[in-house]
């Protein structure tokens, strides 16, 4: 299930919040070598990990197997502070269009079609959220390889400029609009027939359990 | 005709409103010609000896190039081919390597094509999330090989891919479920070779040809290999 968690309930997720830095410096880090985002601590959290985040935590069972984070474009964000030339069409900005950054499932979890369902059920919360929360696009920057698969879902997206090379691989900043539709589609996809998003009344599983 | 990003938006704009697979061909055809490039080709790329065109999706070739490269089995030794089975990036043609004295046919296919008017090529893989590879692929005389107008086609290409899969309704119901392992083996197990044939052709195990046809059994719904080939047929897996 895929857990929203905000500066309003992130004390109830501290150790699943620490445990996906953990994960995050292992992936970008250890497997991508994006250099710049190493740590001597092994936690990997930039300058957007602040109160305007909101995670999206793939929980299985206590296990933290994957992740991603929002944030309103209104705010300081990636594209707006760190690459704003990517984007010659400009960066778009509005309360109901956030950017969605570090979208990561563990190696073990990537198996399968499609790149593993784990990867479709963290597209379906990020979907879930968004129709909830009236947000009708998401801006990204992502390798380009990624474009032929969120047309296979059925995302509408569009290029804010042309790619450049980053870390070795052709990059670019895209808008994807969101509807149902996209939802359907992307469920279809990845065979998944129910909401994945756990509801907000619902608590953290148990501290206790985590590992640490 | 130096401003490079209005050239992409303009192109990806025109794409999206575009709602027959026609006019997708048309305008694709007309950015690429713009760029010096008046022949090209979108298609997925299965693993030899399976062949290429059942899995074309767009034609722009010269004309009786198609036909030739068909006629001489030239899409087994065609190194641009080979190297987009692999390719995360788009190349040059000329980047594509091959060995003259192992393969003197790799030398031939590149000589003909350019015998069809195709010196230059250009080539942007489409990586899919089933594994199974496509591209778009483009060659002219004295194409523009500026590193801008690269990445405007990058984008062109893959944008103009997915309108295409989109149109043909490829995207959700009808995409390959088979890896292109497993559609080789089941299209030896069409031409009515044994698990142990398949597995000296291939240079592997019996026992592992067996898994992959009993997965591509599962995978079609079939409770026999006959069955499996009829669905996978059926469901545009494979061909003869």
């Amino acid at each position: 299930m895929i857990h929203i968690v905000t500066s309003a309930n992130r004390a109830d997720y501290e150790l699943q919040i620490e445990s996906d830095f953990r994960i995050r410096h292992d992936i970008y880090v250890g497997e991508r070598k994006w250099m710049n985002l190493a740590k001597p601590d092994g936690r990997e959290c930039d300058q957007f990990d602040n109160d305007d985040a909101i995670y999206l935590l793939a929980i299985e069972g206590q296990k933290v197997v994957g992740g991603s984070r929002l944030i309103p474009s209104l705010k300081p964000h990636l594209l707006d502070a760190v690459f704003p030339h990517l984007a010659q069409k400009g960066v778009p900005r509005a309360h109901n269009i956030y950017e969605w950054t570090r979208v990561h499932v563990i190696k073990e979890r990537r198996e399968g079609r499609n790149r593993g369902v784990a990867l479709g059920s963290l597209f379906c919360g990020v979907l879930e959220y968004c129709l909830a929360h009236d947000v009708v696009a998401l801006t990204a920057l992502v390798e380009m390889w990624w474009l032929p698969h969120f047309h296979e879902m059925g995302w509408t997206l569009d290029p804010l400029g042309l790619p450049e090379l980053i870390d070795g691989e052709w990059s670019i900043a895209i808008s994807l609009s969101i509807d149902r539709r996209t939802l359907e589609t992307t469920r279809e996809m990845f065979g998944i027939r129910e909401p994945v998003l756990v509801p907000a009344t619902r608590k953290a599983p148990s501290r206790i359990e985590v590992p640490a | 005709m130096a401003n490079y990003p209005q050239r992409m938006f303009d192109a990806v704009a025109d794409l999206q409103t575009l709602t027959s697979v026609e006019g997708v061909t048309n305008k694709l055809g007309h950015v690429l010609s713009s760029f010096g490039y008046n022949a090209f080709l979108v298609t997925s790329v299965p693993e030899p000896p399976l062949r290429l065109e059942p899995y074309i999706l767009l034609n722009g070739w010269p004309k009786g190039w198609t036909e030739h490269y068909g006629k001489y089995d030239y899409y087994a030794h065609d190194p641009v081919a080979a190297w987009c089975r692999k390719a995360i990036n788009p190349f040059e043609w000329r980047e594509a390597p091959y060995d003259e004295e192992t393969d003197p046919k790799a030398a031939e296919v590149m000589d003909v094509a350019r015998d069809f008017g195709m010196s230059e090529g250009y080539l942007v893989p489409i990586v899919r999330s089933t594994g199974f590879q496509a591209c778009v692929t483009m060659a002219g005389s004295q194409p523009d090989l500026d590193p801008m107008a690269k990445r405007v086609i990058h984008v062109v290409s893959i944008m103009a891919h997915g309108r295409i899969s989109a149109l043909k309704g490829e995207s959700i119901n009808q995409k390959q479920i088979l890896t292109p392992r497993e559609r080789e083996v089941l299209h030896w197990v069409s031409v009515g070779k044994t698990s142990w044939e398949i597995s000296t052709i291939l240079h592997l195990s019996k026992s592992t040809i067996d898994i992959m046809v009993n997965r591509a059994q599962q995978k079609l719904n079939a409770v026999t290999r006959t069955q499996a080939v009829v669905n996978a047929l059926r469901a545009g897996e494979i061909n003869f």
